[in-house]
């Protein structure tokens, strides 16, 4: 156990979406453009790091058998924190990730790590972890993202609260709309989860021959 | 049974920690917050309804001329939060209406402006929580323009219901919110009007 080998795995290894298949809901809301996946990802990272750090520094405090409800009440409690710090101080980027934050308290990959790991691990590891874990889920949306936008709207990139349209790649009536509604979502999930299984597979045959 | 005495207590202990932590935040926040949201009111009401250069709120004057409730009816205008009337050096531009019509994902905040002679000069949508990369896009400047030079008298739909503005794509509910809304605008300016209430 190592402070790399706690911050590498949940960027492929045991990435958060699509390995463990934590935090589906948040996941299937909000890839639908880069720039909502890359801010739920930041957003959630920051919430998992520090209630991974709280959790884990009154882990010899909370009886097992509350344990559940202790660790709901310190994750909506860092939420709103968050949330109200970013709305009072950071305005302009709390326009674009606020409606992200409410839907934090309910990824239960937050929920997933506190008591997988936080509760059972040191500060420094369950940091590590946290960090590792949210930026394998702020990739997952990326990557998501990147395919569910281009094919559903035909661009790249757009920020509406900033009132930037992004890059074109074709015209929009030649998009398919599906991909940014939910069945687009399962679907891609669906085939990326596949073809991640096919080459960690295929990876385990070579290392074996 | 003791054991339910201890665990209830720390976990009254620990909400209470938590409780008092939001309420340092929130004593720090508050007041920084409302001053952004009224800075944000400020922009929309500048932005919707041009020149004015000074807002009063005459919501209550406005909205008297509105008919009563029929009992167990829907209240006509109920979507009308406020009535902002622009000035500008004392003679009235137009008007800012803030509404809140139902969209798909909750109510969707928006403020229409309405130029003195009945027409809309500007739409912004303060605060909504529709779906992300499709009714989201009602804060798109593309869709509000659509609304932008529509006359009081014709009623706002969208294209779907018969009207004249061609909605958003894979979010009919959130544009037709947003048209009900324009719409309230208007027929309450024209009510307005014709009761001279300016």
């Amino acid at each position: 156990m190592s402070f790399k080998s706690e911050f590498t795995k949940g960027l492929i290894k045991e990435n958060p979406t699509f390995r463990i298949l934590l935090g589906m809901c948040p996941t299937m809301a909000t890839s639908v453009a880069i720039s909502n996946g890359i801010g739920m990802g930041i957003a959630a990272t920051f919430v998992l790091v520090g209630s991974n750090i709280i959790i884990s520094m009154l882990r010899n405090v909370i009886p097992s058998r509350i344990r559940i409800p202790c660790y709901i009440v310190v994750i909506a409690s860092f939420t709103t924190i968050v949330d109200l710090v970013m709305a009072a101080f950071v305005p302009k980027l709390h326009e674009v990730l606020g409606i992200f934050i409410p839907l934090i308290v309910v990824n239960c990959i937050i929920l997933g790590r506190a008591e997988a790991f936080a509760s059972k691990n040191g500060v420094l590891y369950s940091l590590a972890d946290g960090l590792g874990m949210g930026l394998g889920f702020t990739m997952a949306l990326t990557g998501m993202s990147t395919i569910r936008e281009l094919l559903g709207t035909g661009t790249l990139l757009a920020v509406p609260d900033f009132g930037f349209a992004g890059f074109k790649v074709f015209e929009r009536s030649l998009a398919a709309v599906m991909m940014i509604l939910p069945p687009g979502g399962f679907i891609t999930l669906g085939l990326l989860i596949g073809l991640l299984n096919y080459l960690g597979r295929r990876g385990k045959k070579a290392a074996r021959a | 049974m003791r054991d339910v005495w201890k665990l209830g207590f720390i976990l009254f202990a620990i909400c209470a920690v938590a409780a008092g932590a939001l309420a340092f935040v929130n004593d720090i926040t508050e007041e920084r917050i409302a001053a952004q949201a009224a800075m944000k009111l400020e922009q929309a009401l500048a932005s919707v309804v041009p020149g004015a250069d000074e807002f009063k709120d005459e919501t209550d004057r406005v909205l008297a001329v509105a008919p009563p409730a029929s009992r167990g009816g829907r209240p006509e205008f109920s979507a009308i939060t406020k009535v902002y009337v622009g000035y500008k050096n004392g003679e009235m531009a137009g008007a800012a209406f803030a509404c809140s019509p139902s969209g798909y994902g909750g109510p969707i905040d928006a403020v229409v402006g309405v130029s003195r002679d009945g027409v809309v000069t500007g739409l912004t949508v303060v605060k909504h929580s529709e779906t992300p990369g499709l009714g989201a896009n009602v804060t798109n400047r593309d869709f509000q323009m659509r609304f932008v030079g529509l006359r009081a008298g014709t009623p706002v739909k969208v294209t779907k219901d018969g009207g004249q503005v061609e909605a958003i794509t894979g979010a009919t509910i959130s544009s037709r919110a947003v048209a009900s809304g324009v719409d309230e605008a208007l027929r309450l300016f024209e009510l307005a009007s014709r009761e001279g209430v300016w």
